[in-house]
């Protein structure tokens, strides 16, 4: 693998949520090229979304939430966002935690460049927490 | 192949060091799990592909200085400058020919030229970034037209003036195969999708197992009885402090049982299959879209002064991929030059070329591989012997988006001479996209 990964801020491996006080998680996925393809799936339930999912693709921006819907939760979930760059060579990744009081903070934030052949897994671990 | 597989993953579980470096891959245990998937893929030797060598950043053949003796069938998607810094004259017989059939006429003095596709003249106008997949998807044809600007060298001997021509030139892929959005690879991409989803949703139950196995191992009391841990905040904490980064995981990998270490291996072992496939499809899609034909028909005039002769050439060219690696095009050619003191000349010109990429790129906006071209060209015109052209050629990324091609070129005469003649070529193309975005 030849992909350059550059973390803004690095993956923690395990993020506590707490759902039941209005906690939950924002995904950005910024590509730089024609054809974004991605997956972001959930040990749980398989896979959550895929590229062509989002309305609009291929575009520059890709946006989802993850628990803030209560069916969403799922005790002790890895999340793995899985990028390809045979159509898209640069990614930011970003993840935000959401506290449910309005605030916001970045959890993960890491810029990929990979050559088309290349691929790039990015996981943790989602604990709930009360 | 099973058993080096089976020897990799208990060395590296024992030895407790991954042989990649970690800054490329996530931290911690989910990198060393990357790892050793990648690691078994290698193994089952499936091979890595370059970068095409299709899209042409030289001058266009007809500029005399020019370092390119074979015109590609596309340019560049977005903005590039071509420079040949190191004139044709002299010849390097001069310097190594020792035949008195050689020749050391001094040919003509450096251009330059620049060319733009219309994708790149709309995104500008536009103000959008090129690389902007919504405005990449919605602006097929615009790509399909090139154009080029530039100065081109001139000589008294065969141009009739010392003056620079102006080039002017324009492009058309008629037949492009390699364009993403035809229904044809379209559907290739939907094959990577499903094969990346696959390989996601295999990847995050493996991981997630592991990390269970590995807390379960060093933490027998808290787990239920299915082996899950009993506290997810001990979980979390654990993942944290001993799994998270890669000086605590080292240290956790090594407190762990040989048996826990089978384990681990089993479960990477079996659910290598998606990981494999998302790999041989990503291969695969790649070959296939870069070795598709493309053909295109362009125009090219040098324009010189009110004494100088005008060069004008319509070309067809035509690119293959024979393989990963090897790019073959073929042009065929009309020339007329407009004489002002002589009858005008017309003929035909065949060129074909085979381009090597010797390397492999280090990123999609990295440097481009170092590339080897061996090129051939006929050219018969009234009035004129044949003329035949061989030329080899080296090029070198210097940085990502600057590239540097030395060509040595052999004729057997050249244009109105009876003469042989041999020359050292140096040029510079700059690719503006690329290299902007690399000081991004």
């Amino acid at each position: 693998m030849s992909v350059i990964r550059t973390p803004a801020v690095e993956n923690p491996g395990v993020i506590k949520v707490a759902p039941a006080k209005g906690q939950y998680l924002h995904f950005t996925v910024n590509a730089g090229g024609a054809i974004p393809i991605f997956t972001f799936a959930s040990s749980a339930k398989g896979i959550l979304y895929e590229a062509g999912d989002f309305p609009g693709h291929p575009k520059a921006k890709y946006e989802w939430e993850h628990l803030k819907n209560p069916s969403d939760i799922q005790q002790l979930e890895e999340l793995e966002l899985r990028l390809a760059f045979l159509t898209n060579a640069t990614y930011t990744y970003t993840v935000e935690f959401h506290d449910g009081t309005g605030n916001a903070t970045v959890v993960l934030q890491i810029d990929y460049a990979g050559a088309p052949t290349d691929r790039a897994p990015e996981s943790f671990t989602v604990v709930i927490v009360a | 192949m099973k058993t080096s597989i089976r020897w990799y993953v208990v060395f590296t579980l024992v030895a407790g060091f991954p042989l990649v470096s970690p800054a490329q891959s996530e931290p911690g245990v989910n990198g060393w799990i990357d790892r050793q998937i990648d690691f078994i893929l290698d193994q089952q030797n499936v091979g890595k592909n370059g970068q095409g060598s299709d899209k042409q950043r030289e001058s266009p053949s007809t500029d005399p200085g020019s370092t390119s003796l074979v015109d590609q069938s596309s340019a560049t998607d977005f903005f590039s400058v071509a420079a040949n810094v190191i004139p044709v004259t002299p010849g390097l017989s001069q310097f190594v020919s020792t035949t008195g059939s050689t020749t050391t006429t001094n040919g003509p003095a450096g251009s330059t030229t620049a060319t733009a596709s219309l994708f790149a003249l709309l995104a500008a106008l536009n103000k959008v970034s090129p690389t902007d997949p919504k405005f990449y998807a919605e602006h097929v044809s615009p790509r399909r037209f090139s154009f080029t600007i530039g100065t081109a060298a001139s000589s008294q001997a065969t141009d009739n003036t010392d003056t620079p021509a102006t080039v002017y030139g324009a492009k058309v892929l008629l037949i492009n195969s390699r364009e993403l959005y035809t229904k044809r690879n379209l559907a290739r991409l939907k094959e990577a999708q499903d094969a990346n989803a696959n390989a996601a949703k295999a990847s995050a139950v493996l991981k997630l197992q592991i990390k269970e196995l590995i807390f379960s191992a060093l933490n027998p009391g808290s787990v239920d009885p299915g082996g899950r841990p009993s506290d997810p905040n001990s979980f979390a904490s654990f993942i944290s402090d001993h799994l998270a980064t890669d000086a605590s995981f080292q240290a956790t990998l090594n407190d762990l049982s040989a048996e826990t270490r089978r384990r681990i291996q089993t479960l990477i072992e079996n659910s290598i299959s998606a990981f494999s496939q998302e790999r041989a499809v990503l291969q695969e899609k790649y070959d296939e879209i870069r070795k598709a034909q493309q053909l295109s028909i362009s125009y090219t005039a040098d324009i010189r002064d009110a004494k100088g002769n005008n060069d004008h050439r319509v070309e067809l060219i035509f690119d293959y991929g024979l393989s990963p690696r090897i790019n073959w095009t073929v042009n065929a050619s009309g020339d007329y030059t407009d004489h002002k003191s002589a009858p005008d000349f017309k003929g035909g010109r065949f060129a074909t070329s085979f381009k090597g990429s010797l390397t492999q790129p280090d990123s999609a906006w990295g440097k481009c591989p170092i590339t080897l071209t061996f090129g051939g060209e006929g050219k018969w015109q009234t009035n004129h012997k044949p003329q035949y052209t061989f030329q080899a050629e080296l090029t070198i990324p210097l940085v990502p988006g600057v590239d540097l091609p030395l060509v040595y070129r052999y004729a057997n005469r050249i244009a109105q001479f009876d003469q042989t003649d041999s020359q050292a070529r140096m040029g510079l193309s700059v690719d503006i996209s690329r290299l902007a975005h690399s000081f991004k």
